[in-house]
């Protein structure tokens, strides 16, 4: 277990390149403040029905796959362009351990951005915390990160491939933004889309994250939470076994530094 | 199951045929490796020589199980490279030339700590090993140095101690010295034969063939993917060169002299350099034959400066094969 933190902290330290200062600030607690006061404004001057209180949960829930998606992947992409890929995936090491090692320490950075994001809504916009059943929040906080982690990872092989982490973090988080019932309730959704909601992550952590506010507690919520979990075991095995098609079809392509497409 | 044998490395009609797709889906095919067989005996430092593109990186890159063969077998140590790749991977350490391939965010001691982690080595013999080989390289000072801002040369000594964190007995040197200055190149020359006194077998891949001749108990040359020469040195000169060569310095010589050395018989090529009133001629003539004194007369004894008979280098040899 010690051999995997020191994968996950040094391959941390050497491809997230929001490692710094300015950076990091901005990524983890200033975008999401930004979001939430955007999109709380925005809901009430067009005057939602759905009160700005809506917008502040799920733009805070959203924070934290936000900053996930956008952390892992970017790692993924940084490991294929200064081609320690190879080397990499030339060592005997546990590939289970592998995949997992790139998301660890990205996981706290996912809590810090929700925290904050939580404190910032309640000292300067008033949400309202008095009803909060707080053993339903942090339960779903922690699975909101879990599924985010398992899903961004999942993309992140994707990073791998197209050897673009922009373009895939942008799907991946608008696809949330929208499917999941942060900013649109999910069965207002069109035709088949609420079904994609069901297995997005995100979709039933969001609804037992806002029915905490509301005093729910985990037997409430614990259908939401159990499928927010099974969604991340699925995603999990989802991107592992996609990742080790990526490396099988990279050594058959002999892929490593060129494209795997 | 290991297949007992004296040979380090065994490759039987080895092939490897790269596949590519143009935007209109038309397949395209090139065929870097064609029915190469090879072997290495164990503690042996074998080079791997040929042009640019000629499937040397291939070779390597499919013995260290980062690529798969399109047919044929490769074993190292007798394991098989693509059904047993595990066991490849725990006895072999690879060294890529360049600048790339390594964390540059990270210190060298990280980086050697990262792939120590990855290849299951527990974190006290890591440190250790760590200490030792940054040592070896003569990297200790640096070793708390982001890798970003190592010197070429550092990075490609960070490569090798990396190579060798595992101590694996079958070491694979992808072009070591490439871009190196030739300082470093020389130091990074010097731990071939004491890695290769550690009984651990090495196989070079170079341009550089006094690299190559200097450090190599056998070499191949490959050419398009196919084999065109194999064994020592020595052999290899002997076998392909077949010309000897005369050099001639001469002080003010005639203005017609390259054109009278060259009528001589036997002669078959003759290059000229002039640096002052000194000539250069390196006198390329038929192997065997001894036409130093008609080169004398030729030239005019008096203005010799220096006139030696050598063989062939490893060079010319080389060059001769890949013309044929």
């Amino acid at each position: 277990m010690r051999n995997f933190f020191i994968q996950s902290y040094l391959s941390y330290r050497a491809l997230f390149f929001w490692l710094n200062w300015p950076a990091y600030t901005g990524n983890v607690f200033l975008v999401p403040v930004l979001y939430i006061t955007m999109l709380m404004l925005t809901g009430r001057f067009a005057n939602s029905p759905l009160g700005s209180d809506y917008y502040i949960k799920g733009m805070a829930a959203y924070s934290t796959p936000f900053i996930l998606i956008w952390g892992i992947t970017q790692c993924n992409y940084y490991e294929r362009v200064t081609g320690t890929l190879a080397h990499v995936l030339g060592c005997s090491g546990n590939r289970w351990l592998i995949y997992w090692s790139r998301g660890t320490m990205h996981f706290p950075n996912g809590m810090f951005t929700v925290i904050t994001s939580l404190v910032f809504a309640g000292v300067f916009i008033g949400l309202d915390f008095s009803s909060t059943n707080w053993l339903t929040l942090v339960a779903s906080i922690l699975l909101i990160g879990f599924s985010s982690t398992a899903f961004a990872l999942c993309i992140g092989v994707l990073a791998i491939v197209v050897r673009d982490w922009l373009v895939i973090s942008a799907a991946g988080s608008g696809l949330l933004i929208v499917f999941t019932g942060v900013v649109i309730p999910v069965d207002e959704l069109p035709l088949f889309l609420p079904y994609l909601g069901d297995v997005l992550p995100l979709t039933h952590g969001v609804a037992a994250f806002r029915e905490a506010f509301v005093g729910a507690d985990l037997a409430t919520v614990g259908a939401d939470l159990i499928w927010e979990l099974t969604v991340s075991i699925c995603y999990g095995l989802l991107g592992y076994l996609l990742f080790l098609v990526v490396e099988a079809n990279a050594k058959r392509r002999g892929a490593y530094e060129t494209s795997i497409l | 199951m290991v297949v007992s044998s004296s040979n380090a490395v065994e490759c039987t009609n080895l092939n490897r045929v790269y596949t590519s797709r143009n935007v209109m889906g038309r397949r395209r095919d090139f065929t870097a490796l064609k029915d190469l067989s090879l072997e290495i005996p164990k503690g042996a430092v074998f080079g791997l020589l040929g042009p640019n593109g000629a499937g040397k990186t291939t070779t390597v890159r499919i013995l260290s199980t980062l690529l798969t063969p399109t047919s044929g077998t490769a074993k190292v140590l007798g394991y098989d490279v693509v059904s047993q790749s595990k066991q490849v991977r725990r006895n072999t350490g690879f060294i890529l030339g360049g600048e790339r391939g390594l964390y540059g965010r990270i210190t060298g001691e990280q980086n050697m700590r990262f792939f120590a982690a990855l290849n299951h080595i527990n974190p006290s013999d890591a440190r250790r090993r760590t200490e030792q080989l940054l040592a070896r390289v003569g990297l200790t000072e640096h070793a708390k140095t982001p890798v970003e801002n190592y010197s070429r040369g550092m990075k490609q000594r960070l490569h090798i101690a990396r190579g060798l964190l595992t101590d694996p007995p079958v070491l694979f040197m992808d072009e070591p010295t490439i871009g190196i200055d030739p300082i470093g190149a020389q130091e990074l020359r010097n731990y071939v034969p004491e890695l290769a006194s550690e009984g651990k077998t090495i196989l070079l891949t170079t341009h550089y063939m006094a690299e190559a001749d200097m450090l190599c108990d056998a070499i191949a040359i490959i050419d398009r993917g196919e084999m065109a020469a194999v064994g020592t040195p020595s052999e290899i000169k002997r076998q392909f060169s077949q010309v000897g060569i005369v050099e001639v310095t001469v002080n003010r010589p005639r203005e017609d002299l390259v054109a009278r050395i060259s009528e001589l018989e036997a002669v078959e090529r003759v290059e000229s350099s002039g640096e002052g009133p000194f000539q250069k001629l390196n006198i390329s003539v038929a192997y065997g034959s001894d036409i130093r004194e008609r080169i004398v007369e030729a030239v005019d004894s008096e203005n010799i400066e220096s006139l030696v008979s050598r063989d062939p280098t490893l060079e010319e040899a080389y060059i001769n094969i890949l013309k044929q």
